[in-house]
């Protein structure tokens, strides 16, 4: 009679729970795949259709690992590790008949879980992992045992302790080559080609980036929180690319200012994003290097949700020169080409140009929306004065161009504006919908920060970009230039929004705490509470004790048995080699007695042997003389044979 | 306690000359609560080696004498008319007894054999629709002639089974008969004998036995003799799971008289020819079996 899997629902829940976590992180094909294969399963145990046998779940098998290979080059990595993992799942649960297939079928599970939580520490996925995790043991306990999930809380709270010590005191591992997220991961990111469209990509999605804490700075308003990712410095016009960002020199003194910290999202990418007048930034692991325009790079990606504590100079002020490049453009053409030479021709100041440029923007019916149609790497006319549609990156890199064109320094800057801020938590959220591009001119002997944006759609920035996208497009048309203006909010909504605070809070203290506990903090806290001495001492102790009741533990139960028979054995050597070799057939005492006869000087302590014998193996008493002793005294009678 | 049984034995043996192993094995027999059969030659003394048994333990002993012509009502009872009362009355038969000394076992006809062997293993016979309990403790102790000699039914193996162990008596030796001969007659040792034992007793000594241990190592020991019986290379029939159960009982038997209460292989040893000796003998006979036992328990190595 095989096993069912489905009529085992502990087994079966916590199994689709685990997959269906795995699932959302995959490309749909394996996971339409691996759930139509469940569907099956459960018409074969439910309703009576065919299984497949092992033979096409076998075969089954191999496609898939040729696909995943094919399509990834490599099983390394998140995504090819967890197509080839569900897939594979959902075969063997198809496969799923006898006990052997139980073990197999939660190993496999385990393992899903396991690196679900290698990939995301989220809160959200914790939950459900911890229920699998409680549904995986509960289905190997045996069935007729009673009590099952009290036995098993028992087993959890008297594991507490050793998960305290592994939580507080075992080394972190990172394997860059397990972490990294395969090449073709589909997820949108952080990128500093700014080709159009790109940033308005970005804006469509959801995901978080980092979330940060800026109580200590001056800075109060989304509209003032510019997040620095990246600096253009290559222009083609519409589009911008980057430039080699040369080294930050190190300032000998370090200016005053305040802190401000941010959890940054694994992105597999090096960028660290600050504010405008960050001056430093420490990670809490590896090291930072600062770039010039006021940029911030790890030395490594990060493939881990990272903390980095920045220096924040309220009076920071950027005056690198501007270089040659500063003023590259291509070559401009038809009714651009026109509007730069009259500017030029009529304005001959830096600071009426500036001012044009303004009115530019500012005034000619331009309109900020996510879908502005699609435009070529240069195509300033179409934008300027034909479609006037754009998203921050068009007016971006509009403005740069047209600034350059003037023969005034500038430069694009991608990054984040705004956030999302959470007063449950009192920390900011940003998203990759935050993603936004302004330009920084080289005026007045400085560089100076211009949002084009403002102009256009100043409501963006003051309500944040959450809050002006969930707008409709009537909506976003008509009061883009209206700061005064609020959206309605029923107040169901205001609570479901307090609801979305308070457990995006949650999460970020549940990240924070599992963070703050990582590497950095594990060791400081151990080097603040103990000195090296004690130290060693405890960890001494400790490996003593676990060495100890490893030693029990293994021997424990065997001993009675295993000792006396370990004697034995070696008498049995011993006779071998003098030529009084035990007969299969012959009982050990038996034989004992023959070599008593034999060799009357050994006969008290193989006496003694026997009844060490007689007592473990046939009475299962233990043996009341000490054993040790008696393997001593026999090798010491022995030898002088 | 066990002294008794020993001094059961040595008494038993001044009237059964040089049969000590013997004497001690069907003691260790009906201690284990089974049948025991007597395999031999007629005139080596096993008459009088349970006539012997039947007086030292007390028990209420009966002997039948089975030839060709007896019949199942002779051994059970039958039905009987009274007419004062007009009606039918059962008169227990020589079976209604607790040692009953069936000699000569396989002269009677196969019919009566089983009648015997009915009762033998369920402890109680049914006659024309009644079931009638028999006397606790119950033991048969059953002698036959090598089934070679004229005139013999040959028990069935299914039958031979029902009987926990098999002995050979064997021809006395030269000396022992010298010393019978000069001796007083057997017979008339056997009236001076006063049973050791009381029915209590024997009682209580029974469940001692049940509560012998079986450590791994045995059982694994025990397990590794059937396992190996099976085997193809081995002559004999193949041991079954009861055949070890009887084993392990009769083993058990023997660790008691030895003043244990836990197994050691040599106890099994000691048992293991008598106890399988008749049930791997199959249709080559017993004697042939005995051969096979020893044969098996030179080779099945014991366990440390």
């Amino acid at each position: 009679m095989d096993k069912p899997f489905f009529s085992q629902k502990v087994l079966a829940l916590s199994f689709l729970m685990a997959m269906s976590m795995v699932a959302v992180e995959v490309v749909s094909w394996v996971s339409i795949f691996s759930f139509a294969v469940l569907l099956w399963k459960f018409g074969s145990e439910r309703w009576g259709w065919k299984p497949l046998g092992r033979r096409t779940t076998g075969v089954l098998s191999v496609l898939l690992l040729l696909q995943v290979l094919f399509e990834y080059r490599t099983l390394v990595g998140q995504e090819p590790a967890y197509t080839f993992l569900l897939g594979l799942s959902a075969l063997r649960v198809m496969d799923y008949r006898n006990e052997r297939d139980h073990r197999f079928l939660v190993m496999l599970g385990f393992v899903l879980i396991s690196v679900k939580a290698l990939f995301n520490l989220d809160i959200y996925w914790v939950l459900p992992s911890i229920f699998s995790f409680f549904g995986f043991w509960f289905s190997l306990l045996p069935q007729g045992l009673p009590g099952r999930g009290r036995f098993l809380f028992r087993i959890f709270l008297l594991s507490l302790p050793l998960m305290a010590v592994l939580f507080f005191a075992f080394p972190r591992v990172v394997m860059p080559w397990a972490m990294s997220r395969g090449s073709t991961y589909g997820e949108i990111g952080f990128s500093d080609q700014m080709n159009p469209g790109k940033v308005a990509e970005l804006a469509g999605s959801t995901v978080m980036v980092f979330r940060a804490r800026i109580d200590d700075t001056p800075l109060k308003t989304s509209e003032e929180l510019y997040w620095r990712g990246s600096v253009l410095g290559n222009s083609r016009g519409l589009s911008w690319r980057p430039q080699r960002t040369n080294l930050k020199a190190v300032k000998e003194d370090v200016p005053k200012g305040s802190f401000y910290e941010v959890a940054l999202e694994p992105t597999s990418q090096n960028y660290l994003f600050t504010l405008n007048g960050t001056e430093n930034v420490e990670l809490e692991t590896g090291s930072v290097i600062p770039l010039q325009s006021g940029l911030f790079r790890a030395t490594r990606p990060l493939f881990n949700t990272t903390v980095y504590r920045a220096l924040f100079n309220p009076n920071y002020i950027d005056q690198e020169l501007p270089t040659e490049s500063d003023l590259q453009i291509p070559t401009l053409s038809g009714r651009v080409a026109e509007w730069v030479e009259r500017i030029k021709r009529e304005y001959p100041k830096p600071e009426e140009r500036v001012e044009e440029l303004k009115n530019l923007f500012a005034e000619t019916g331009f309109f900020y929306t996510l879908n502005p149609g699609v435009y070529s790497a240069n195509d300033l006319e179409e934008f300027l004065f034909d479609r006037k549609r754009g998203f921050c990156e068009h007016f971006a890199g509009a403005y740069g161009t047209l600034a350059r064109a003037l023969e005034i320094p500038a430069r694009v800057v991608v990054g984040y504006q705004g956030g999302l801020y959470n007063p449950w938590g009192d920390f900011w959220k940003v998203a990759h919908k935050d993603a936004h591009a302004w330009v920084e001119i080289f005026h007045n002997g400085q560089w100076m920060q211009i949002d084009p944006t403002r102009w256009v759609a100043p409501l963006r920035l003051v309500i944040g970009a959450t809050s002006f996208f969930a707008l409709s497009e009537e909506d976003q048309r008509a009061f883009a230039r209206d700061i005064s203006w609020k959206p309605q909010v029923s107040s169901d909504l205001l609570l479901w929004d307090q609801m979305t605070f308070w457990i995006d809070d949650l999460n970020y203290r549940w990240t924070y705490f599992l963070i703050d506990f990582d590497r950095s903090a594990q060791k400081s806290l151990l080097q603040e509470v103990l000195n090296d001495k004690t130290r060693f001492l405890i960890f001494a102790i400790v490996g003593a004790i676990l060495l100890t009741l490893l030693v029990r533990f293994l021997s424990f139960g065997r001993e009675s048995t295993s000792e006396s028979k370990r004697l034995l054995q070696m008498v049995e050597a011993w006779g071998k080699k003098h030529h009084v070799p035990r007969n299969v057939s012959e009982p050990p005492l038996t034989y004992l007695k023959r070599l008593e006869d034999k060799y009357p000087n050994l006969s008290q302590v193989l006496d003694d042997i026997g009844r060490h014998y007689d007592q473990q193996s046939y009475r299962q008493t233990p043996y009341l003389g000490d054993s040790k002793k008696l393997e001593q005294l026999w090798k010491t009678e022995a030898s002088k044979v | 306690m066990k002294e008794k049984f020993h001094d059961l034995i040595s008494q038993a043996s001044q009237v059964v000359l040089d049969k000590d192993t013997e004497i001690r094995l069907a003691m260790t027999c009906l201690l284990a609560g089974g049948h025991l059969l007597i395999e031999d030659l007629p005139g080596v003394g096993k008459t009088t080696l349970v006539q012997a048994l039947g007086k030292l333990t007390g028990l209420r002993t009966t002997r039948i004498q089975f030839t060709i012509d007896l019949l199942p009502a002779d051994v059970l009872g039958g039905q009987v008319y009274h007419p004062q009362d007009q009606k039918f009355v059962f008169h227990q038969g020589p079976l209604f007894s607790q040692l009953v000394m069936a000699d000569e076992l396989n002269r009677a006809s196969p019919r009566t054999q089983s009648a015997l062997l009915q009762a033998m293993e369920e402890g109680e016979i049914s006659v024309d629709g009644v079931t009638w309990k028999l006397p606790k403790p119950f033991y048969v102790i059953a002698t036959q002639n090598p089934h070679q000699q004229t005139g013999t039914f040959p028990l069935p193996e299914s039958q031979l089974d029902r009987f926990l162990m098999s002995l050979e008596l064997h021809h006395a030796s030269k000396n022992t008969e010298i010393k019978i001969f000069q001796g007083q007659d057997p017979r008339q040792l056997m009236q001076n004998l006063k049973p050791v034992l009381t029915e209590a007793e024997i009682t209580k000594a029974l469940q001692s036995v049940d509560e012998v241990k079986v450590s791994s190592v045995v059982a694994s020991y025990i397990g590794e003799l059937l396992e190996r019986s099976r085997r193809s290379g081995f002559s004999g029939q193949s041991l079954s799971t009861r055949a070890g159960m009887a084993l392990v009982r009769a083993s058990k038997a023997w660790a008691y008289l030895e003043g244990r209460d836990y197994l050691r292989a040599e106890d099994v040893q000691a048992v293991l020819i008598p106890v399988i000796g008749h049930r791997i003998g199959g249709n080559h006979g017993i004697k042939k079996g005995r051969e096979w036992a020893l044969v098996l328990k030179n080779e099945t190595p014991v366990p440390l």
